[in-house]
């Protein structure tokens, strides 16, 4: 059975389609659709989702949530009653309990496979964790789709065009993503053509919760002296509980704001449960919170910025655009709306948070990625965000970066590219490449910012002066949209083996 | 009379006390006892029994009461778990404690609504999650409605993406045929959706607007050496009927006898 999963950082949502073409979800605990994306880790045993949710209440220090952004994050983990864990472990027992729900629901399919979303800006170190993760769970991957690609397909009905291009704004929970894409086609729409996009890892609806949970702590601190956001100070499990519970209040007043687009007074009395101060307090233990839309708005103006400048983005805006498709949750959010609206007057702007019904507004890249699972017809092009380069010395001795693929390159499963290195030191019996992605100049490699996402190690050459090595390396993209590396040792009658890309 | 009608007739009698001595329980037949709540009990447990099987529970063991009762095991019940199929199995347990040949032992007639009611609403519950691919074998013709076309759904890689094509425009009645290119033999099975008047600008059933082409019937039929299949959908007194007819490489066309068509509603 071919499945599609959008595996967000707050929610992970699971599609198929039925003999009539329509996409159906997977139910989770309370006929919910929406699989809450975390984990709690109580007391041995593993817990997905909301009884993950409902366990954070009394044992915070065994919750984990919003792991997708350090899937980036090589070192980052989290160790609860001596199990560590990262964001890959994170992900593979969310993705285990979509694949037990999914047992229990159909025990006579004997094999999913699935289409996973995500992020545009992923790097392919994130692309393959991710990829890992699903293997593990137990789940055949049919490819690896990029989040907005996969709205765009969810919302391709009479109304998209072969020739138009849909400009796709994706504002999820930890994740921004931006695309441009052009629609061909025939007999209805289906190829999808990637010609610009861009993101920010980790930019997302929890970022603007934080903001208000800042106000939040710091009118508890004015008033009771203790600051709960210094985690030197914060110990004990009940201020843990109540600092957990300050940020779900906070993503409250969110959507309360969003919804009324107007000022939100709420109460949150028991924040006074762990105050110290109170056999002294003035205002009876009572904590009332008035954020009026423009402090909220003021709080974010950096987090605002940043969105806006990477919607009106330079690369995008040479084009002409007919549709704008504002999805994810953060689409309620009226001021990037209007932001929108304003933006782009003259293209016709679809908001995903317009269908409020069942909370439809979040099941947009779930539908896209089963779609992509069962309709065989639909074929994608990517482009390549993020510059993929190996550190290498000239004869002088001067780094730079030899860039394997530019950002910008058109990805399909066609795609490969050939290079040839030589060796630097002298006799040596393997050669190890390490992968970087870059952005800058690459050849200005002072002013390049880089990370490294992987590496390979070619063994058993022939051992060679310096500069006689010739290892030629082919990088590819596979069906399930995976790069794979293979190299060539040109000096030993051409022996090319695969090599293990390890990130 | 599915299980669920039967649930709720049981329902329905023991709100009207239809069944009170209808079946007298062992102490009664003893001539020790009056009829009370606890006999009322017993009666409708036999009477659930009835609903269930069809027969009376002695005839069904084909042992006479009288008999039945003077071996029965009087700390047990007379409606003993080992009489009860596969099929009732869930049910086992309520008719036991109902049935018990001690009065004071059985269950209140109130607790046992609550099971039954319960067991009739979740009953509800799972036949509406059923999927509708596996709800087959019934040739029943569904009734068209006025508002809707009715078309079949679209997924060959020669057409295109997946599609939702009118074929019967049920205001005006007009009719359209539709040829599928047919690439193997074997069971052919043709989606045929419905869609409200309103939203014909609407034809994909999977994208966010697609939940508006709704799922009528699956038809079902097998098909050897053709190349194409045409497919019409008729209005036939306010039923559908389906045209089927292969059309081989020469271009000869033979219909596929409408008892070689399976229905089946959504
Ligand atoms: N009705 C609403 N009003 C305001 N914000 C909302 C609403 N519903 C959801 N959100 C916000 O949207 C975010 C979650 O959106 P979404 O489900 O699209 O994210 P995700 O897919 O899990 O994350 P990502 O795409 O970044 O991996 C959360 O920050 C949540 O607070
Ligand atoms: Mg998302």
């Amino acid at each position: 059975m071919n499945i599609g999963i959008d595996l967000g950082t707050t929610n992970t949502i699971v599609g198929w389609m039925n003999i009539f073409g329509n996409i159906e979800f997977l139910k989770f605990e309370g006929d919910s659709i929406i699989l809450p994306s975390c984990i709690c880790y109580d007391r041995g045993k593993m817990l997905v989702g909301s009884p993950a949710l409902e366990a954070a209440k009394s044992n915070p220090a065994g919750f984990i949530s919003t792991s997708k952004i350090f899937m980036d994050d090589k070192i980052k983990s989290w160790d609860i009653d001596g199990k560590r864990f990262k964001a890959e472990d994170v992900a593979f027992e969310i993705l285990k309990k979509v694949k037990n729900t999914l047992s229990e629901k159909f025990p006579d399919v004997k094999k999913f496979k699935a289409v996973v979303t995500v992020p545009a800006k992923f790097g392919e170190d994130q692309i393959k964790r991710t990829a890992a993760a699903v293997k593990r769970a137990g789940i055949s991957l049919i490819e690896i789709l990029k989040e907005p690609v996969a709205a765009v397909l969810a919302y391709n009905d009479d109304n998209f065009k072969a020739g138009e291009k849909v400009y796709v704004i994706d504002i999820g929970g930890g994740t921004m993503d931006v695309a441009l894409i052009e629609l061909e086609g025939n007999n209805g729409v289906t190829g999808f053509n990637v010609l610009a996009a861009d993101g920010i890892r980790h930019l997302g609806g929890n970022d603007f919760d934080g903001r208000i949970s800042k106000i939040i702590f710091e009118q508890f601190r004015s008033c009771s002296g203790q600051n709960l956001t210094d985690s030197s100070t914060v110990w004990g499990a009940s201020r843990k509980q109540i600092k957990h519970k300050i940020e779900k209040i906070s993503e409250y007043v969110k959507k309360e704001l969003y919804q009324k687009n107007s000022d939100v007074t709420i109460n949150a009395d028991e924040v006074c449960s762990i105050c110290e101060k109170k056999n002294v307090c003035q205002s009876d233990c009572k904590f009332q919170l008035d954020l009026s839309f423009n402090e909220y708005l003021s709080a974010c103006d950096d987090l605002y910025k940043w969105v806006k400048e990477l919607i009106s983005n330079d690369s995008i805006n040479e084009y002409n655009i007919d549709h704008i498709l504002f999805v994810g949750g953060m689409s309620n959010d009226p001021y990037i709306r209007q932001y929108i609206e304003d933006t782009y007057s003259d293209s016709d702007v679809i908001c995903a948070a317009d269908m409020t019904d069942n909370e439809k507004y979040l099941t947009a890249i779930a539908r896209g990625a089963a779609i992509k699972a069962c309709d065989e017809n639909i074929h994608v092009v990517n482009k390549l965000l993020n510059s993929l380069g190996i550190i290498c010395r000239n004869e002088k001795g001067k780094m730079y970066m030899d860039t394997i693929i530019a950002a910008g390159a058109d990805i399909d499963e066609n795609f490969e590219t050939h290079h040839t290195y030589t060796n630097n030191g002298r006799f040596e019996t393997e050669m190890r490449f390490e992968i970087y992605e870059y952005s800058g100049d690459p050849n200005d490699f002072s002013n390049i910012s880089y990370r490294k996402i992987g590496e390979f190690i070619f063994n058993d050459i022939i051992p060679m002066d310096r500069g006689e090595q010739r290892i030629e390396t082919i990088f590819r993209f596979d069906k399930k949209g995976i790069m794979t590396v293979s190299a060539e040792d040109l000096n030993d009658h051409n022996r090319s083996v695969e090599v293990s890309f390890e990130v | 009379m599915d299980l669920k009608d039967k649930l709720d007739l049981f329902l329905k009698s023991v709100q009207n006390k239809e069944h009170i001595g209808k079946y007298r329980d062992p102490q009664e037949f003893m001539g020790v006892y009056q009829s009370d709540e606890a006999s009322e009990v017993y009666s409708c447990g036999m009477f659930l029994f009835e609903l269930l099987f069809g027969k009376d529970f002695f005839e069904y063991i084909s042992t006479p009461s009288d008999e039945y009762f003077m071996m029965a095991d009087t700390e047990g019940a007379v409606i003993e778990r080992k009489y009860i199929c596969e099929e009732y199995a869930v049910f086992s347990d309520i008719l036991e404690k109902m049935t018990m040949y001690k009065r004071e032992n059985r269950i209140s007639l109130e607790e046992c609504i609550q099971i039954i009611e319960k067991a009739e609403k979740d009953l509800t519950f799972s036949e509406k999650e059923k999927n509708p691919e596996k709800s087959s074998e019934c040739s029943s013709f569904p009734y068209i409605e006025k508002n809707y076309d009715y078309g079949i759904i679209l997924n060959n890689k020669r057409s295109g993406r997946i599609q939702f094509v009118k074929l019967l425009d049920n205001e005006n009645g007009s009719m359209q045929r539709y040829e599928i290119p047919v690439d193997e033999s074997g069971t052919f099975k043709i989606a045929v959706s419905r869609r409200h008047k309103s939203k014909s600008h609407i034809t994909n059933p999977s994208s966010m607007y697609g939940d508006c082409i709704e799922p009528y019937a699956l038809i079902s039929t097998e098909f050897n050496g053709f190349d194409k299949l045409s497919v019409e959908l008729k209005n036939d007194n306010s039923q559908m009927s389906v045209k089927l007819c292969g059309i081989d490489f020469s271009g000869k066309i033979v219909c596929v006898p409408q008892e070689n068509i399976k229905f089946c509603s959504c």
